[in-house]
């Protein structure tokens, strides 16, 4: 055990106290600590640290050096806080607005910043994470990889193999796709079938319960929000659960864990024991950990050609990828992972965050500097009394250190008060963390002061007596302004351009004729989680009845002008492999599953040959439509001729006849041209049902689809989905930026007005007697304005000519992206320079009427 | 004026040192003040306190020798002037007297007790 404190004590003392006494205390503390070490560690430290502190008095400090009048540091903080609060006062204005640069300033770059560390430190809380891989595999060389049960499928042994130290299966049912109910309600929601290995893997806090219980096949983890839908009012732990997917069974809550952080990319409701069950009939993800040697390039070679020995895939591939990497390359598209990210749009940011903190900084630092040089008279008086250059630095230091303490505080609380509403508005997705929060505020407010700071010892330095006595100095400002106000208003209209042409875009993407009806139609899933009909029956029975009755109902409803069974038509294909007969190979088309009265609801156009019909097809036969782009993909031209195989394993003998070809409409997002198409009459008889209605009647048709539901379903929730909402879902991703873009290029609006704002003020009363002369021999208000005015929209023009190439350039490249894009007119970049010139001007004006207005006689006796 | 009227831990401070006569100095006094009050001084208000007296000329002060506990630092022994004195003196005459003045309280009446 140490019987000597730390040495900062010492340096501290000695640095502070004085120096008659620092020797005396010094030894008293050593003393006293070493009659203290009997004491437990926090209380020795505790008290040890008391006295420490109790050193710091008035009494006991050093003179100050810096001013020999000052008796001692606490004057010397007295002081200042007098000087400032003077200085203030005097310049109410100029203070007012530094601080709104930085609150505005580094709010937002928070807001980015949050998002930005939010995605980087994705699924990072987990320790295993980057230990974690997922098995995947390709049946063929030219398919789709998935993420399988490959352990199942190909018969794997994965205790064989040294690298892989502990193995997890999860079944992902999503929202939909599970019913859980608490003995009066059933709610949807998401849920993981998981090994009792999850929590070796994933490090989910838990407020409640122990991770041990998970391996009792009867217990069952739901997330804080989850248990509190469930039980509001009571304790969740202990209580019973029933669930319903293709499974049924009871549970115990025994653990409640911490809300999903928004950081991770899995996401669940509730954690089922995946052994409490025989079997789950959704095809679960096998995750494997590795150990440290574990070389991915190496194990990747050692087990691709291990599935081929399961003589039905013979040309399979066998893979692994990181569940870390996963999130950003989207490999494979997994039930478990909820959310991907996007590397263009984290990039996207991030120059968002830097043109903020660009902008910032210059705005502050310019605005600051202009006050400083303003003041070069006080300044000039000051050393001409006796200050020193040192005593003047310390005075701006300070002044920062004020302003960055204030600007933080305000900053925090404003940031605090618009979180939920910002993060909802751009929809971010975040949780609220206070500590991060303050710091990223921190960062951008101290950069900004120590820039300013730098700048204004530079102007405190360059400075001459003689020149302010000769009243001779000139103010350098026009040069190092200009350039300034030039790259501030260069990146504004960037940002400004860039949230214009998004937000034509996406707005072109949302009324544009699709070929596909887009408007009052909804689905209704009356079914849900449809029991196996194979082993119950009875189930099948009353599936049947309920079927019966939802169709005979349905149809009779007034205000229903067509109904279908199945999906809308918005990103649901899947991807299966077809040929010609007679041709080489396959290739992969998109595929969908209709039911005949498909075209009636959604508006196709039929350009050849028939769509489905009742009374000539079967559901499940084997008749195909197809669209023009599938048509000419395939070559056909003679439609009664024309057949076509598939290799999916249940349909390889199958011979399909196409007997028809609708026009090509769009079913994907509008970013991409419109695929090869082929739709096949397969219906399961659970699928939902698609209504399109007459919009006078919507209440009615409403309120009829509810009561179906509910007698279909008596302890159901009734939900339906609207094709508009999916269209809207399509575009989240694009209207999202467009938000950002909008919300961002107007803080650079906000914050190049104030620079421009205090600059003008300053000029105007730098210039007021430069005014009245001109004024006096003739000068109109006229002159006076553009006199004014010059600098700044010459500055606006140079700006106007550095940006606009730049941005045509990178929202050309953002725009090949799209299939279906915009022109990018020269009239948007007019509106742009327009606006951002309208605003300068507004801003501008104020000061310089004023100023042209004045009468000459008053200006001229200014001074 | 001031010179002459002593706070109450001056007061309390000059007389324990008086009370550990050669052995006075900064952890001594904070120890003595605890064990006799019960008052948890810490040692930057002992040294504070013993700066503004020594600074009125009440106290002196004499370094002696450096001792290892102290990690080699020099203690300094405190010393009362006759200036302390006398003000100690002032401050038990004004209590007696205001005491004295008090008929049903009076010191006297006290002290048998």
């Amino acid at each position: 055990m140490s019987r000597r404190p730390s040495t900062w004590v010492e340096r501290l003392i000695e640095r502070i106290c004085i120096e008659d006494y620092s020797e005396e205390i010094i030894g008293d503390l050593y003393e006293y600590y070493g009659e203290v070490q009997h004491m437990n560690y926090a209380k020795r430290q505790l008290l040890f640290v008391r006295h420490v502190l109790s050193t710091v008095r008035p009494d006991l400090l050093k003179k100050p050096t810096i001013n020999p009048k000052l008796k001692n540091f606490m004057d010397v903080i007295n002081l200042s806080l007098r000087l400032n609060w003077r200085g203030f006062k005097a310049n109410k204005l100029v203070t007012i607005l530094s601080l709104l640069i930085l609150i505005i300033g580094s709010v937002s770059f928070q807001f980015v910043n949050a998002w930005l560390t939010n995605e980087k430190t994705t699924d990072q809380f987990h320790e295993n994470i980057d230990r974690t891989y997922l098995m995947t595999a390709q049946f063929n060389p030219g398919s789709d990889w998935s993420a399988l049960d490959v352990q199942r499928i190909f018969n794997l042994d994965y205790s064989k193999w040294p690298e892989v130290t502990n193995t997890l299966k999860i079944h992902g049912y999503n929202n939909g796709e599970i019913k859980i109910s608490n003995g009066q309600t059933e709610f949807f929601g998401t849920a993981f079938m998981a090994d009792s290995t999850f929590f070796d893997f994933f490090d989910f806090p838990l407020n409640a319960g122990d991770v041990a219980s998970f391996t009792d096949p009867t217990n069952v983890f739901l997330t804080a929000a989850y248990a509190e839908k469930l039980f509001p009012d009571q304790d969740p732990v202990g209580q019973r659960i029933s669930i319903q997917c293709d499974q049924t069974g009871e549970y115990f809550v025994a653990g409640i864990l911490e809300d999903i952080p928004s950081n991770s990319s899995l996401n669940f409701d509730v954690l089922i024991p995946r052994h409490s069950k025989r079997m789950w009939r959704r095809m679960p993800q096998n995750l494997i950990m590795v150990n440290e040697a574990f070389d991915q390039t190496a194990f990747t070679q050692k087990i691709a050609t291990l599935g081929q020995e399961n003589q039905r895939f013979p040309e399979s591939t066998l893979g692994v990828t990181a569940l870390s990497d996963l999130y950003w390359t989207q490999f494979v598209s997994v039930p478990i992972i909820a959310k991907y990210g996007s590397e263009r749009y984290f990039e996207n940011l991030q120059w968002v965050s830097w043109i903020i903190i660009i902008i910032t900084v210059v705005a502050f630092v310019n605005l600051q500097t202009t006050v400083q040089l303003n003041q070069y008279k006080k300044t000039g008086l000051q050393r001409i009394i006796g200050a020193t250059r040192s005593q003047l630095v310390h005075e701006v230091l300070t002044s920062r250190i004020l302003m960055a303490i204030a600007a933080i505080v305000l900053s925090s609380a404003v940031y605090y008060a618009l979180f939920d509403d910002i993060s909802n508005y751009l929809d971010l997705n975040l949780d609220f963390l206070v500590w991060p929060s303050i710091i990223g505020i921190s960062m951008l407010v101290i950069g900004c002061g120590l820039l300013s700071f730098l700048a204004m010892i530079n102007n405190i330095y360059q400075q001459d007596i003689i020149d302010v006595v000769t009243g001779t100095f000139r103010i350098k400002v026009p040069q190092f302004q200009r350039m300034v106000m030039v790259v501030q208003y260069s990146f504004t209209i960037l940002l400004l351009s860039g949230a214009m042409i998004m937000y034509l875009q996406v707005r072109s993407m949302l009324t544009m004729d699709t070929g596909v009806n887009q408007e009052n139609i909804v689905s209704v899933d009356f079914f849900g989680i449809v029991p196996n009909q194979s082993q119950d029956s009875l189930a099948a029975l009353e599936h049947q009845r309920k079927l019966d009755y939802v169709k005979t109902h349905i149809h009779s409803m007034p205000g229903v002008t067509a109904v279908t069974q199945g999906i809308m038509p918005l990103n649901r294909a899947y991807q299966s492999s077809w040929k010609k007969s007679g041709d080489e190979n396959f290739v992969l088309i998109n595929t969908m599953v209709v039911d005949p009265s498909y075209d009636d609801v959604f508006g196709l156009q039929v350009k050849e040959g028939r769509f489905f019909s009742d009374s000539l097809d079967s559901n499940g036969g084997s008749a195909l439509i197809v669209n023009e782009a599938a048509k000419e993909l395939l070559g056909i031209e003679d439609l009664m001729n024309a057949r076509l195989s598939t290799n999916t394993r249940a349909a390889n003998h199958a011979d399909w006849q196409i007997v028809g070809v609708v026009e090509d409409y769009h079913y994907e997002h509008l970013a991409d041209d419109i695929e090869p198409l082929l739709l096949a009459f397969q219906i399961h008889d659970s699928r939902e049902f698609v209504v399109q209605f007459d919009p006078n009647h919507r209440a009615s048709v409403m309120s009829e689809l509810e009561e179906i539901y509910h007698h279909v379903n008596p302890a159901g929730i009734f939900t339906y989905r609207e094709i508009e909402d999916l269209v809207l879902r399509q575009y989240e991703s694009e209207k999202r930026m467009v938000a950002i873009y909008t919300l961002f290029s107007l803080v650079a609006v906000a914050i190049t007005a104030i620079g421009l704002f205090t600059f003008t003020y300053y000029e105007a009363q730098r210039r007021t007697k430069e005014m009245g002369i001109r004024k006096v021999i003739g000068a109109e208000f006229k002159n006076v304005f553009w006199l004014m005015n010059k600098t700044f929209f010459i500055a606006l023009t140079i700006a106007f000519l550095i940006s606009v190439p730049v941005s045509w350039f990178f929202m050309n490249e953002w725009l090949q992206g799209y299939a279906n894009r915009i022109e990018i007119g020269v009239w948007m970049f007019v509106a742009v320079g327009v606006f951002i010139g309208a605003v300068a001007m507004l801003t501008s004006l104020w000061s310089t009427v004023k100023l042209s207005h004045n009468n000459p006689v008053d200006s001229l006796r200014y001074e | 004026m001031s010179k002459d009227h002593l706070g109450e831990l001056e007061e309390l401070i000059l007389l324990v040192i008086l009370k550990l006569e050669e052995q006075a100095y900064g952890l001594a006094i904070q120890k003595e003040i605890q064990s006799e009050t019960s008052r948890n001084v810490t040692i930057g208000a002992v040294h504070g306190t013993v700066n503004r007296l020594e600074s009125k000329g009440l106290l002196e002060s004499a370094f002696g020798g450096a001792t290892e506990e102290r990690g080699g630092r020099r203690k300094r022994f405190l010393k009362i002037t006759s200036a302390g004195m006398e003000a100690l003196r002032q401050s038990k005459e004004l209590r007696l007297g205001l005491w004295n003045q008090i008929p049903s309280l009076a010191i006297t009446k006290d002290d048998t007790q």
